[in-house]
């Protein structure tokens, strides 16, 4: 009998708590910050959003980013406590999250009601959310000497198809051409004058596309660029910007595709012609990122590389013995002209914000207040941490200045990078199609025309939803 | 009353796990069924409507979804098939009078115990085209001249994560059928070969049917997993090149985590359950018939 009584006890103890358990799991607030609950004024993410984020006479600004080089995070900590010390009412409070959870949990807290004050976006993001209505207009914000030392690129992103501003641009990359000297002079080309239109490009890339043991098999192409994944989306992008395509328009308050004009199918074709046709660029791209073509063209298997900036520093220190033995320069002109893949990431203002001044007046501070690097700003210094650039011409003095020449070509593309798409839809379009289908078009299981018809009618139909 | 209290006990013991099962499973589940019939988007912040079976409906005229779901079945039953039967070669060996058997019992177990990520980052460099240990290895013993492109060319993709997989397989289904050897009387062995029976007779005739509940159970379990497998194709190939490598778990992870259509892959989790959920039935008759 008393063993009885013990378990029932026992039972009744283990089904409160699991009860208490399952009263928790309800609750956002994970169970060891129960104590935080019980003192809400000085947890302001706790608080409901109708209620301003207020502690005191203090204004709380959320900042919610994805910056995880720990060089940039100090130059943000840095940032907010000098702001903080200047501005003894406003507490800027960080959310750091990853780039891949960033919108799912924006929206989440955006759906919640308690939105975030400034947020950081990458093109992606800003499109989807701009196609929300999501950001603030800014255009009465924005001194308009600060829209004329911006570069063409970073004008375009942070204006929205009605041709107001909603942003400010930040940190970001160019891309350009990679080119092995040594086996330029081998080939018999001028080591110092790369290709600089599509036309060389073939040119020089089949003289360096070479059988080097005899063997039969091509062991040396003259052209790559990785493919792999999202890279897939966004080189062929490059591809079609060079041609003049607009890929996807803006048209009466609708995004519309351009994926069947001439210009896409020219690009399109150039592309795989390149692996398909003029044999210079392996099948093999399908399989690489940027590090696997890095990869290659350091040891040798491409002599032309179309990569990001940052991968200056990875070629050093991965072919140390190349030292003079390659450069960099501006990527071929395509028939529409210069367009290289480059473009800042931007910040924002949300305009369900409760404090969009007090937002604005940190952004202003981190825009315009020195740093400790002489000559730069805040936000200048936070573009230069990872050694990427900040879209401004007075930035772009001083990083040719300061970088390894061999990023010069890089920062000079400045003047013609252009920014991807920003219909809404592209980002679907790209995670669900876009990657395998120019896989197969590259791979020739997927022709030039039948790929583009079908990328393009799922674009349509992304669109009319 | 005491009768009752008697009776009830078992329950209130029970109320804590079902509660734990009904908040972790139950729930999700039946929120992810509900959730297949409305239109909800992460990325639009609009109240989700319901559209009945449209979802099912767009999935099932979707080509990407079909070329998953029929690569899924047919790479379950190929890495079924070569993994029982190699799982069934090694128990068989191991439960022989073999030199290091212990050690080999240990060794037998470690593609079991790496983790699924970490498999798949060491066969996407023993894989790679361009510096892949697989390719030198292959060259140096004069198999091949030049390299293979493992990754990048479809068959070749598809056929090496299939091993990869029927790698990761084995260990499981060996040590299973290895449990159910051991649990043979030897003595009947011994009355068989005592007949003149030959040892192929013998795995015939005695060991496989003596076997066939194991074999029945571990097919079924080892079809789940494999069915679906995930991590070791998202790290090796993310469902590329094109789409020859592109599961239906693949496909679902695309849905929900980089479209942030989660009504839609939702309805494509429920057509994958639903598969599943034959094995399944079939699984727990067998258990509980005992």
């Amino acid at each position: 009998m008393k063993k009885r009584l013990v378990a029932l006890v026992v039972g009744a103890a283990m089904i409160t708590t699991g009860l208490l358990l399952g009263c928790t799991g309800n609750d956002t607030t994970p169970a060891g910050d129960d104590v935080v609950v019980e003192e809400p004024a000085e947890t302001p993410v706790e608080e409901p959003a109708e209620e301003p984020a207020i502690v005191g006479e203090e204004v709380v600004i959320n900042f919610f980013h994805m910056t995880w080089v720990p060089e940039m995070l100090e130059v943000v900590e840095e940032t907010i406590a000098v702001f903080e010390a200047e501005n003894p009412g406003i507490r800027v409070v960080e959310t750091r999250v990853s780039w891949t959870d960033a919108p799912s949990q924006l929206m989440a807290s955006i759906m919640g009601g308690s939105p975030p004050d400034i947020v950081m976006a990458n093109p992606s993001i800003l499109a989807q959310f701009r196609g929300l209505g999501a950001f603030a207009d800014l255009t009465d914000r924005i001194d308009p000497a600060f829209v004329d030392g911006l570069f063409p690129t970073a004008v375009q992103i942070m204006t929205n198809p009605y041709g107001r501003f909603d942003g400010k641009p930040q940190e970001g990359a160019n891309w350009a051409l990679f080119y092995r000297k040594d086996l330029f002079e081998e080939a018999g080309l001028d080591p110092n004058r790369p290709p600089t239109n599509w036309e060389e490009l073939v040119e020089m890339a089949e003289a360096l596309t070479v059988d080097t043991n005899g063997d039969g098999v091509v062991d040396q192409f003259g052209f790559g660029w990785p493919v792999a994944a999202e890279n897939a989306t966004d080189y062929w992008v490059n591809f079609m910007q060079m041609a003049g395509s607009p890929i996807t328009e803006f048209v009466d308050g609708n995004w519309v595709s351009r994926l069947d004009g001439p210009e896409a199918l020219q690009a399109t074709q150039f592309m795989v012609d390149l692996v398909q046709e003029y044999g210079v660029s392996p099948a093999s791209i399908v399989g690489w990122d940027w590090e696997g073509v890095t990869n290659a063209f350091v040891s040798g298997d491409v002599a032309m590389m179309h990569n990001g900036g940052w991968v200056v520093g990875v070629v050093q220190e991965r072919g140390p013995e190349l030292e003079g033995q390659w450069g960099t320069a501006w990527l071929p002109a395509g028939p529409a002209g210069y367009a290289f893949r480059g473009h800042p990431n931007t910040f924002h203002i949300l305009e369900a914000s409760n404090h969009q001044d007090e937002a604005w007046a940190f952004l202003e501070f981190f825009y315009n207040a020195p740093s400790q690097i002489p000559g730069l700003t805040f936000m200048d210094a936070f573009c230069a941490a990872p050694g990427g650039m900040m879209y401004t011409h007075d930035f772009l003095e001083w990083a040719i200045e300061n970088y390894d020449p061999l990023l010069t070509p890089f920062l000079e593309a400045a003047e013609y990078a252009v920014i991807p798409p920003m219909d809404p839809q592209w980002m679907n379009l790209s995670n669900m199609y876009v990657q395998s289908t120019v896989q197969e078009m590259l791979m020739g299981t997927v022709s030039v025309e039948d790929g583009l018809a079908r990328l393009h009618a799922a674009l349509l139909d992304m669109q009319a939803q | 009353m005491y009768k009752f209290k008697s009776k009830a006990t078992p329950y209130f013991f029970l109320l804590p796990c079902a509660a734990l099962i009904f908040t972790i499973l139950i729930y999700p589940v039946t929120a992810g069924m509900i959730n297949s019939f409305y239109d909800e988007n992460l990325l639009m912040p609009m109240e989700p409507t319901f559209i009945g079976i449209s979802n099912y409906q767009s999935l099932l005229g979707n080509p990407m979804f079909l070329g998953a779901l029929w690569r899924s079945i047919i790479w379950t039953i190929t890495i079924q098939v070569f993994s029982l039967t190699i799982g069934l070669f090694f128990a068989l060996a191991l439960n022989g009078n073999i030199f290091w058997k212990k050690l080999l019992r240990c060794l037998v177990l470690i593609p079991w115990v790496i983790p699924n990520a970490i498999s798949g980052i060491i066969w996407r460099w023993f894989l790679d085209g361009s510096y892949g240990l697989l390719n030198y290895i292959l060259r140096s013993l004069g198999i091949i001249q030049h390299n293979l492109q493992w990754l990048s060319t479809e068959h070749l993709a598809a056929s090496a994560l299939v091993s990869v997989i029927i790698w990761r397989s084995i260990p499981f289904i060996t040590i299973t059928l290895l449990a159910g050897l051991q649990a043979i009387p030897m003595d009947i062995y011994e009355a068989a070969q005592v007949d003149g029976a030959s040892r192929l007779r013998i795995l015939m005739h005695m060991t496989l049917p003596l076997l066939s509940k194991i074999i029945i159970i571990t097919t079924i379990l080892t079809s789940i997993w494999n069915f679906n497998q995930f991590e070791i194709i998202q790290v090796i190939t993310r469902g590329g090149p094109g789409e020859a490598t592109l599961t239906l778990p693949v496909f679902i992870y695309r849905l929900f985590m980089q479209t942030f259509q989660t009504s839609i892959a939702s309805s494509a989790a429920v057509i994958m359950m639903i598969i599943l959920t034959i094995p399944t039935i079939v699984y727990v008759r067998k258990i509980l018939r005992g």
